[in-house]
């Protein structure tokens, strides 16, 4: 197993508006980032190759754009903000390949999922995830975030520039939706 | 599970089930650091002793020329009110001086008085 480098924000930002050492600091952040954004972009992209794809994507973006991050916010806020772009745009762009709307939902993406070999959940984890692909796009990174990611509404809010109440809200409305796609679907 | 979830959720669990390959995390940080490409940096300049004192320099100026600006105007009224104290004293003097005059009376030169004489003479007669 490699060594995991030590991990400070603080100084890593430094380094990174240093000629020198951003190279080495965002090796550092993307060992630290990583996992974390795979798993966020996988859970709305659904398949590996493509998540695999889009979190490349997502660390090249932060990379070019080095320059334009002053550290006004936090480094992840700023990392996931360029994961949920590149997941929609990606997203988005399946839907034209396969001649779907773009006013459709997300249900296309869980079609392949039984024949996924990154993947081994049973039957109630499939219908899980085509009740969550069903969701209107900002519901479903709501409910992802926080049921997945157990992440704080303070923070959701910064990254999806939304409020607390509409975010508690539109969690609300994605559990009930979940819970009647079950239901309807027994 | 927190008290918001509900039951199918607390059935479920949190794994949606999805797996990664082996050493997929290491392979890939390995492989994105080798196909970065390169990029400037805008380093910010290291600001120079001047830069950082300079407000307090602007500062300390400004006080500087509110003070002057104030000593300028006391001492100019200073000067315009001696003006004014001697104008007054001078006046004072002179008026001083008429009311003496106009007691102890006039002061004639022989000339004049001679014709003070001759007007007061006519006048009798």
């Amino acid at each position: 197993m490699a060594t995991r480098l030590k991990y400070d924000e603080e100084e890593i930002i430094n380094q990174l508006h240093q000629q020198a050492t951003c190279r080495t600091a965002f090796g550092k952040v993307i060992e630290h980032y990583s996992e974390q954004l795979y798993w966020h972009i996988r859970r709305m992209v659904i398949d590996h190759d493509d998540t695999n794809d889009v979190l490349q994507n997502t660390f090249i973006k932060a990379w070019t754009n080095i320059d334009n991050f002053r550290g006004d916010a936090k480094l992840s806020t700023w990392l996931y903000k360029i994961a949920i772009n590149e997941s929609i745009t990606f997203i988005n762009k399946k839907k034209v390949q396969n001649n779907i709307s773009l006013d459709d939902d997300d249900s296309f993406l869980v079609n392949s999922l039984e024949a996924d070999r990154y993947f081994d959940g049973d039957e109630a984890q499939i219908r899980l995830q085509k009740a969550i692909a069903t969701l209107p796009e900002k519901q479903r990174l709501v409910f992802n975030m926080r049921y997945y990611d157990e992440m704080k509404y303070e923070e959701m809010s910064e990254i999806l520039g939304t409020s607390v109440g509409a975010l508690k809200a539109s969690y609300h409305h994605a559990l009930k939706k979940i819970e009647t796609f079950f239901e309807n679907n027994d | 599970m927190k008290k918001e979830d509900s039951k199918i959720l607390e059935k479920l669990g949190k794994d949606p089930g999805f797996k990664v390959p082996d050493n997929y995390f290491n392979d890939f940080n390995s492989k994105l650091m080798e196909s970065l490409p390169e990029v400037t940096i805008t380093e910010e300049e290291k600001p120079t002793m001047w830069v950082k004192v300079r407000p307090f320099v602007y500062l300390a100026a400004m006080f500087a020329g509110v003070w002057l600006m104030m000593n300028i105007f006391t001492i100019g009224q200073k000067a315009k009110s001696n003006q004014t104290e001697a104008k007054n004293k001078t006046e004072i003097d002179n008026k001083v001086q008429k009311k003496s005059d106009l007691q102890n009376g006039p002061i004639m030169n022989y000339e004049d008085s001679v014709k003070a004489n001759l007007e007061k003479d006519n006048i009798s007669k």
